[in-house]
């Protein structure tokens, strides 16, 4: 164990210095539009089909128990309360930060592990280029991009999907279900749940981008640094997520 | 000891491409015989397709009466198990050491006790010299040694036929000639039938008893060894002396141009021929011939200076 | 390298040879689907035909596999293994369950209900839902990687040409593995969000334990607790599959293992969720189990 310690102990250095260097190298000119652009298109063309396909089942099955709740409690038309708060407060956030951890964050993880391990990134640095400058400044930029544009899909698909299970499927009433949207989610909630959404996206870019610039050891190599990439985001996700709640509770709006 | 195997029209097309087309060889059994040819000629896939991990567009492998193109799938693992294949890397499983890794074969597919499969795992490992390194893990043993582990590996269930592709790829020139001794000294041991793929010509010149050339999607010769070391025909030529001139380029072909630009230039004459590496016991391998044997034959004149031991040994009586 | 690159180029290429041969006459992209779904299926079908090799044969792999699945090999043992990710992110569901659920009854005044939100939330929903999405990411991409790793290094060549039945051996054996190593690690983990949801209600917002655990207990129903494992290994089953699909067809040296991963876990992730949403429809559609008003 206390082997362990030591590796574990440079790695959350490594990854701290990570942070610093990129978010200094985010100011520095000229920045690095076009390779910004290239990756908001790559990440979002990865993430916005799963972002959808991912919403729909995940928003649908959270509602069904909702509404199972609330016909116990006699309150079916609350459904549109139920999925105003479900859609936004805690699955929009959630569902495009799980589609960018899982597509996202994989894919640029993949693709920077490969440039280390082809010894791209040394070539990069004999040239006098810094990736830190030219690959994880924008890719960070980009993720937070993508993550914003998502949780708006993902807020649209999620409220259909609820509205068509509820009203269409479910037999609630339109009116009260649309009206009741805003009961327990308002601009505070809104604004949280894309508090959020920007942490994990800037968290889940970093995580990508340390683990895959620092694989090693060929095609397993590789391999197990997207393993380590989906399965640590989704841990920082979690704790995110709690956290960003409490510190909204403890607000006491 | 040894099994012959007989190629006949064997083509294999990729979607319109085709890597080779009517490809017919026979591996004379107990012989050892190299398959050359420049990058992308697809020396892989014809090994590949030899032991049926790819299935051949047409023609047919005969071994031992059975159709490797063309048998059940069932037949297929039957006839495998006639095989050691040494991949490029060694293909070891990285779960298992390499004492777990050389007797998985043993464990698989005989019903020997652990002391009798412990014996001969270990006499393997001694004949390819890693005795001590039973316990480690594929990553962590250079590429040399895991090359070595593939064969041991290879050799745990005395194939009749071997197959090992690009021995020398990644290992320098001594650990080369190395293996390459192995090679020569486990044919004498074990009477296989082997098949080197490879674009090192020094190992071509020197370990296989017949050569095989493929270029330009078709099997340009296929022969002993003297005969294409002797041999004018200009890719036999070019490729066994690694010379410019010649049909072949940078990319695979030569253009027109370039070819019309060399219309002048002669064929640099042929080096001598080197003696064939010999088994370290001293004793000839089943299917040794003398060096010069088949010049003698066939009334070849071998290049001046070629069999340098046999020139000297001669110069004295 | 360069042959072994080489080769499973040709061999993608292959693929896509039979692949024209088999769509020649059907508009291109729904062949191409067709002809990806027809894969998945042969593959899985092979992988669930090869289970009794498994359990019989290969035995010996069944067992070392069930260890490294439940604490996790190479990549996962930094981050304390299966067990440890999967009842992580529960936990952490059962954390958020405790703030949002314990709130938003406050808004309404039946906080005290918190303990029934609880048994029904988190053993319903919470849990095998977060335990899905954990088991992609570690299991799931775990397969991926190491089947795409012995895939591009000829490993399950040196399988094949050994005479090993290569999906039995590496993919129904894995299956097989999985599913035994799936109970203890959702046993750890749907415990660990009922213990969260409990200390954020009664140690975080003080509700007495006594009032929690009376309403946990009243309405912790056995059949729930079932049903919740039967989607977790149904989901489970799902996950592997799709993983080794991706791990044993991967081609394209280091690169294409880790977009291997990628496409697991995106597909994964996706055919999850779908499987919890009908599962969830089949097997808690009737409410009557459920009295809270009576």
């Amino acid at each position: 164990m206390a082997l362990a310690i030591k590796p574990a102990l440079s790695r959350v250095g490594g990854f701290v210095s990570l942070v610093g260097d990129s978010s200094r190298a985010m100011f520095r000119r000229p920045f690095p539009l076009q390779e910004y652009l290239e990756q908001t298109v790559f990440i979002a063309s990865v993430s916005i089909l799963p972002a959808v396909f991912v919403t729909i089942p995940f928003t649908v099955v959270v509602q069904f128990f909702i509404n199972q709740l609330l016909q116990e409690i006699g309150a079916t038309d609350l459904a549109g309360g139920g999925s105003g708060f479900v859609v936004i407060q805690e699955l929009g956030p959630f569902c495009s930060v799980l589609v960018v951890a899982g597509a996202g964050a994989t894919a640029v993880c993949a693709d920077l592990g490969s440039r280390r391990i082809r010894e791209e990134l040394d070539a990069m640095e004999t040239l006098g280029l810094d990736p830190m400058h030219r690959l994880v400044a924008p890719r960070v930029l980009a993720f937070t991009t993508v993550a914003l544009g998502l949780f708006g899909i993902v807020s649209v698909v999620g409220l259909v999907g609820t509205y068509v299970f509820s009203v269409v499927i479910g037999g609630a009433s339109p009116g009260l279900f649309v009206s009741n949207l805003t009961l327990v989610t308002g601009a505070p909630e809104f604004i949280m749940a894309m508090i959020k959404t920007l942490l994990f996206g800037v968290t889940a870019a970093w995580v990508a981008c340390y683990l895959g610039m620092n694989a090693k050891g060929g095609p397993k190599g590789v391999g197990e640094a997207v393993n380590q990439t989906v399965v640590v985001t989704l841990m920082v996700l979690v704790v995110i997520n709690s956290a960003v709640t409490t510190v909204y509770l403890q607000l006491g709006v | 000891m040894g099994v012959e195997v007989v190629v006949e029209g064997l083509t294999k097309r990729f979607g319109s491409q085709t890597v080779w087309s009517d490809v017919s060889l026979t591996l004379p059994a107990g012989e050892i015989s190299v398959m050359l040819g420049p990058s992308g000629t697809g020396k892989s896939v014809f090994l590949k397709t030899l032991i049926g991990l790819l299935k051949p567009d047409a023609g047919h492998v005969w071994i031992e009466g059975v159709d490797i193109a063309k048998c059940s799938r069932q037949d297929l693992y039957e006839i495998r198990k006639l095989f050691g294949v040494l991949f490029q890397d060694g293909a070891m499983f990285g779960s298992m050491n390499l004492y777990d890794n050389v007797a998985f074969p043993l464990r698989e597919h005989t019903r020997k006790s652990e002391s009798e499969i412990r014996q001969i795992v270990l006499e393997r490992m001694e004949l390819v010299g890693l005795t001590g390194a039973e316990n480690k893990l594929p990553g962590e043993i250079s590429g040399g040694m895991r090359k070595r582990a593939g064969l041991a590996r290879a050799l745990v269930l005395d194939p009749e036929i071997l197959l090992i592709d690009e021995p020398d790829s990644g290992l320098d020139p001594v650990r080369t000639t190395y293996i390459n001794q192995l090679f020569i000294d486990l044919n004498a041991q074990i009477d296989a039938t082997f098949l080197i793929v490879t674009h090192d010509i020094n190992t071509a010149r020197t370990v296989p008893d017949n050569i095989g050339l493929l270029y330009h999607r078709h099997l340009a010769m296929f022969g002993p060894r003297e005969m294409l070391l002797t041999s004018k025909e200009p890719v036999v030529a070019q490729f066994l002396n690694a010379q410019r001139v010649g049909p072949i380029g940078m990319s695979e072909e030569k253009d027109a141009d370039q070819l019309a630009s060399e219309e002048g230039i002669a064929m640099p004459p042929l080096p001598p021929l080197p003696l064939q590496i010999e088994p370290s016991s001293g004793i000839p391998r089943r299917g040794q011939r003398e060096s010069g044997a088949w010049c003698r034959e066939n009334g070849v004149v071998p290049p001046a200076g070629s069999f340098p031991e046999r020139a000297y040994a001669m110069s004295l009586h | 390298m360069s042959t072994l690159e080489e080769s499973r180029r040709e061999i993608v290429a292959e693929a896509r040879a039979r692949q024209i041969a088999v769509i020649k006459n059907i508009p291109h992209i729904p062949g191409n689907v067709i002809y990806a779904v027809g894969q998945h299926m042969n593959f899985y079908a092979a992988a669930l035909a090869g289970i009794p090799l498994a359990v019989t044969r290969y035995r010996r792999e069944v067992v070392r596999l069930i260890a490294a699945i439940a604490f996790g090999t190479g990549a996962l043992v930094l981050v304390g293994g299966t067990v440890f990710v999967v009842a992580f992110l529960t936990g952490f569901a059962g954390v958020e369950l405790g703030l949002q659920g314990y709130s938003q009854l406050g808004n309404i005044g039946v906080e005290a209900l918190t303990g029934f939100i609880s048994a029904y939330i988190n053993t319903r929903l919470a849990a095998p839902a977060l335990a899905g999405i954990a088991l992609t990411a570690t299991v799931g991409a775990g397969f991926t990687a190491q089947l795409g790793a012995m895939r591009v290094s000829e490993e399950i060549d040196a399988l094949e040409v050994m005479s090993i039945h290569s999906v039995p051996y590496l993919v129904s054996t894995r299956i097989v593995a999985g599913l035994i190593a799936i109970i203890p690690i959702y046993s750890v983990s749907l415990l660990a969000s009922y213990a969260t949801t409990r200390a954020v209600v009664t140690l975080g917002f003080g509700q007495s334990s006594g009032a929690y655990s009376h309403y946990f207990d009243t309405f912790l129903i056995p059949s729930d607790i079932v049903i919740s494992f039967i989607k977790v290994l149904f989901m489970a089953i799902v996950i592997m599959a799709i993983s080794c699909y991706y791990g044993f067809n991967a081609s394209g040296g280091p690169a294409g293992v880790g977009r291997a991963v990628g496409s697991a876990v995106r597909l994964s992730l996706v055919v999850v969720l779908f499987t919890d949403m009908l599962l969830s429809f089949a097997l808690y559609g009737s409410t009557d189990t459920l009295n809270i008003s009576g």
